[in-house]
């Protein structure tokens, strides 16, 4: 049974099943705004009470008759979700032929699922998950920590069919790329691989993102953002020595004020915002499942006027594409601004230093919690109705969103304008190097010392000497002094107070605009160790480092099936014991002399990092302080590996 | 009047005959042989540009690496040269790549390239010429200054040789007649007006001196009044001659040009108080920033003449003339009695220890609270005549 539809199949059908009824479940204002012919238009709301109706009433409400049980229904919205919502209600009313046109293209996990159905995955989760194990509408957090903790992340697996394999074409491929390029970026913890297959030919993708680092905000209830930076970001094109990482600025938290008329539709509760600024290419994400959504366009649109960019040392901003033209595939569902930089002394002549590209991601962190609701369905109406308002509720706290994105750009441009300065300083430095350097090269009558100088550039003379030197010097000095440690130190990771494992999940909802964009999120559980290693550094250890002692804390069978080179094996019931043996028999036990208390490079792993931290408390206790945790382990391992 | 000029130079002329025993001329003239040809010194600068430009072309960061010329570590101490840079275990390093340097690197390399002309076309320039062709690059005089001792220190070359001049300071007068390099000829007789030290000391020929010794003075207000005192004349024949204050490179060399030539006797005329005897110290030492030219600064036979804090107590300097030590003072002090060379000086020593002691420290001009005319007629006078000098 498939309960979406897709375009050419609503084509079809519009023109072909007279019986066909097509519902629009949008808002009275959105559907003023547009629709599809021939549709009719039931609210979300309403559709439960409209199809308990009686057919009179129902003739008389919507100018059609009503829906048999068994005659075709479709349901569309704008982006899919309501229309999904709408279909599930209409099937549990007995329409069983009620379908979902899919606005989107692909389908996507969690609860806003759409295209997708339940039933249909299930055998495919069987298959990866252990037998017994299914979804389940609701999974208690804490028993789901620790399944995944013992077990590894969840996995799914969705796949989808294009029903006419002439639609497909390379833009389309393109747009799926895209979509998940940033699905991927939005969500940390989520690896997504892409495998289409068309005509025996096979193509792979594996988008995912590989340095994280956390911001914790402190206000209460305290949320913790993943910061995600991508290997490689997709709109910088120019690969260069400088600092690839991720330097987020927190706002602060600001009230929103719910405007009269979202009151009205059942928005209660408090409203609050947080600017979070990252300049790319670094990318900042919150987690864990979000699904980018448009942002309210007129807001976004009018926004550039209110900041005073001279503040921010820009010259100009204006906004270029708006809200996913087809044509822009990066920022689909967000507001792209330039900024436009009136002296720009043509840099780009000189292909010696070119200006890095850089963009600022700004992400509007909206948080909604009401104290009177605590139903799941409530919350997630909350939360249509936010994503409903949000254009109105921006417009509402004009000025705070305001004043608070200008404060908050201005702290963030804060360092880009020292750099900038810097910058200066360095390249007027770099010309009286230069000049001085010539001068004496082409005053000096020591023809050997000029051949010397000559040669080592590889150039001819004096002249090419002059450029061949700039070059080399702008590469040498250009971006060296940017704080590379800074990117994903412990400044920003994390201090997860037990606080937020009390944390009343149910009760909050968080929602976030990606440049813009809304996504969701909801609370992450669990500090992180400071004392860990990455996969990287883990990498380096192995190649250079004499000192590293690697132990493998998982069981026995899991050893057998594969480990990592150079590892000792261990296993978490016996570390203790291991590492209250006297030197000579731990020698003899494990093949290598008993690790000093202070050993340098003393490292656990697991299977998914979390044994490994219980070896680490365990030892800790016994006085290895150095020792630290390989939190990827060896799932990680195993998949970057192979 | 023969007699008594026998009299009162007699300490005076035992001093010298002790000193000239001692002076180890081998050792003065391999330091004199020591001297840089134009050829050495360009050299020398293309080697510096030669290392830039081999670093560059490995694609690496161009870096100088200067001797440290504040730290003590680099400093050692010989009774006959005084404080010597001995090695370059501290270093300071200037990168081409950080911002906080990378300016300093462009004043070197600028400073070098201005050298280079010089020496090249055999030209001179003052300090202060090379900071007026480029005041927005080097910002500040002083900035100017310490880049070329830099220069000096890194390429061991002293900073004349370089053909980079500094206005002297310094004032000289006495029975002193010599020729400056471009054959002027300088009298110092004059008993009113004094002569301003050359700036171009090595240039300096013919000095024709009778002269039994050399006083320094620490002020120039002091030196002043012993002029309009007539001390020249009366204590005839002498040099006296003034750094003012903290004594530039040009009095240094003068004081150690005389020494070269005349090899008599040089005493030290200064406050009683810390920053007298630190200023003592270096006309006889040197001081830590200099001291990788050493050898052609210090003057290591110069003697404390005066004010020493037991002449305070011996002529029973009016209290309200002693101004009590500050906490500065002490410290400074301190230090000062922590210094290597003074391991050498147990009466120097002695008179400190009294000054910690007593905890209070006069000017010259407190002398003038006995008698106006104490300091010329009675007090210096006496000093030489009866070997009062530690």
């Amino acid at each position: 049974m498939a309960n979406t539809i897709t375009y050419e199949e609503l084509k079809a059908l519009l023109a072909n099943n007279k019986d066909l009824i097509l519902i629009d479940v949008r808002s009275e204002d959105e559907v003023d705004r547009g629709r599809i012919p021939g549709s009719i238009h039931i609210p979300l709301q309403t559709v439960d009470a409209a199809l308990s109706m009686e057919p009179d009433d129902f003739k008389a409400k919507y100018g059609v008759a009503k829906p048999a049980t068994g005659s075709e229904l479709v349901f569309y919205c704008q982006s899919g979700r309501r229309g999904e919502m709408a279909t599930s209600r209409a099937q549990q009313q007995g329409h069983i032929n009620a379908r979902n046109y899919a606005g989107a293209y692909i389908a996507a996990a969690g609860p806003w699922c759409v295209g997708v159905e339940l039933q249909a995955l299930q055998p495919d989760l069987k298959k990866i998950l252990f037998p017994g194990v299914g979804p389940c509408p609701e999974p208690d957090p804490e028993e789901l920590s620790t399944f995944t903790d013992l077990f590894g992340s969840l996995q799914f697996l969705l796949t989808f069919q294009i029903h006419f394999p002439g639609h497909y074409s390379s833009k389309w491929q393109a747009h799926v790329k895209t979509f998940l390029q940033t699905f991927s970026l939005a969500n940390a913890g989520i690896r997504i691989h892409l495998k289409f297959k068309l005509h025996e030919q096979k193509s792979q993708h594996e988008f995912r993102v590989f340095l994280k680092s956390k911001v914790t905000l402190a206000v209460p209830p305290p949320v913790i953002l993943d910061v995600t930076c991508s290997a490689q970001a997709p709109w910088c094109n120019q690969k260069g020595p400088w600092c690839q990482g991720g330097h987020p600025v927190v706002g602060e938290r600001f009230p929103l004020s719910i405007p009269p008329k979202a009151m009205d539709q059942g928005l209660f509760g408090e409203l609050s915002a947080q600017i979070v600024t990252l300049l790319s290419p670094c990318v900042l994400v919150y987690s864990p499942s979000n699904i980018l959504v448009p942002a309210p366009s007129g807001f976004f649109q009018t926004l550039p006027v209110a900041l005073d960019y001279q503040q921010l040392g820009l010259d100009r901003i204006h906004c270029c594409s708006f809200n996913a033209s087809h044509g822009d595939l990066v920022h689909e569902g967000g507001v792209v601004y330039n900024v436009e930089q009136e002296n720009w002394d043509d840099p780009r002549q000189d292909s010696s230093h070119l200006p890095v590209q850089q963009s600022l991601l700004v992400c509007l962190f909206l948080q909604h919690s009401d104290p009177f609701t605590s139903d799941l369905t409530d919350i997630l109406a909350g939360e249509l109705l936010l994503e409903r308002h949000l254009e109105d509720i921006l417009s509402n706290n004009r000025q705070a969103v305001t004043s608070a994105l200008q404060d908050e750009l201005f702290n963030t441009m804060k360092d880009s304008k020292q750099r900038k300065k810097k910058q200066e300083k360095l390249q007027s430095a770099a010309e009286v190097i230069l000049s001085s350097t010539i001068s004496i090269v082409s005053c000096s009558s020591n023809m050997d010392f000029r051949k010397a100088c000559l040669q080592h550039m590889k150039v001819r003379d004096t002249h090419e000497l002059s450029a061949s030197l700039r070059e080399s010097l702008w590469r040498v000095t250009t971006w060296k002094f940017v704080p590379k440690v800074r990117c994903y130190s412990a400044q920003y990771a994390v201090k997860v107070s037990q606080q937020e494992r009390a944390e009343e999940r149910g009760k909050t909802c968080s929602k976030c605009a990606w440049s813009g964009s809304q996504t969701r999120s909801k609370l992450r559980r669990g500090p992180k160790p400071l004392n860990m290693v990455t996969y990287e550094e883990l990498k380096a250890l192995l190649a250079n480092s004499k000192d590293l002692i690697l132990i493998d804390v998982r069981e026995k069978d899991e050893v057998d099936k594969g480990r990592i080179p150079k590892s000792i094996h261990i296993a978490l019931g016996t570390v203790e014991a291991a590492f209250k043996m006297n030197p000579g028999d731990f020698q003899a036990t494990y093949g290598i002399p008993k690790p000093a208390l202070d050993a340098p490079e003393l490292v656990f792993y697991c299977r998914s990092g979390k044994r490994s931290a219980e070896a680490i408390s365990k030892v800790h206790k016994l006085g290895y302080v150095t020792a630290r945790n390989y939190t990827g382990s060896y799932i990680e391992w195993s998949s970057r590996e192979v | 009047m023969s007699t008594f000029e026998a009299q009162v130079f007699s300490e005076i002329d035992k001093l010298r005959v002790q000193l000239m025993n001692n002076v180890d001329f081998k050792a003065e003239s391999q330091h004199s042989v020591g001297e840089i040809s134009p050829d050495e010194i360009l050299t020398r600068i293309e080697g510096v540009i030669l290392g830039i430009v081999t670093s560059l072309s490995r694609d690496e960061v161009p870096i100088l690496v200067l001797p440290n010329r504040s730290s003590w570590a680099n400093v050692s101490f010989d009774s006959a040269v005084g404080l010597q840079m001995s090695s370059e275990r501290s270093v300071t390093s200037v990168r081409s790549d950080c911002p906080s340097s990378a300016s300093k690197f462009g004043q070197i390399l600028k400073i070098l390239s201005v050298i280079f002309r010089l020496v090249q076309s055999n030209s001179y320039a003052t300090k202060r010429d090379i900071y007026y062709k480029n005041t927005q690059l080097f910002g500040s005089q002083r900035t100017v200054d310490s880049i070329i001792d830099d220069i000096s220190c890194m390429l061991k070359i002293p900073r004349r040789s370089l053909h980079v001049l500094a206005t002297s300071k310094g004032l000289i007068s006495g029975d002193l007649c010599y020729l400056e390099e471009d054959g002027t000829r300088i009298d110092c007789h004059s008993n009113s007006a004094a002569v301003s030290v050359s700036p171009n000391i090595a240039g300096i020929r013919n000095i024709v001196s009778s002269a039994k010794f050399i006083m320094i003075v620490e002020k120039d207000a002091t030196f002043q009044r012993l002029l309009d005192d007539d001390f020249c004349t009366k204590l005839s024949p002498c040099i006296i001659i003034t750094g003012k204050g903290v004594p530039d490179v040009n009095s240094r060399l003068m004081v150690r040009k005389l020494w070269d030539t005349l090899h008599i006797p040089i005493f030290a005329l200064v406050d009683a108080d810390p920053h007298g005897i630190e200023i003592m110290c270096i006309y006889k030492y040197g001081s830590v920033a200099m001291s990788f030219e050493a050898h052609s600064l210090t003057v290591p036979s110069v003697m404390w003449l005066g004010l020493l804090p037991s002449d305070l107590q011996r002529l029973r300097v009016p209290e309200d003339s002693l101004i009590p030590l500050t906490k500065r003072d002490e410290s400074k002090l301190n230090s000062l009695l922590k210094r290597p060379y003074l391991t050498s000086q147990p009466d120097w020593c002695k008179e400190m220890e009294l000054m910690q002691r007593s905890k209070v420290k006069a000017e010259i001009q407190s002398l003038s609270s006995i008698a106006p005319d104490f300091l010329t007629n009675i007090y210096l006078p006496n000093k030489l005549r009866y070997g009062g000098w530690v």
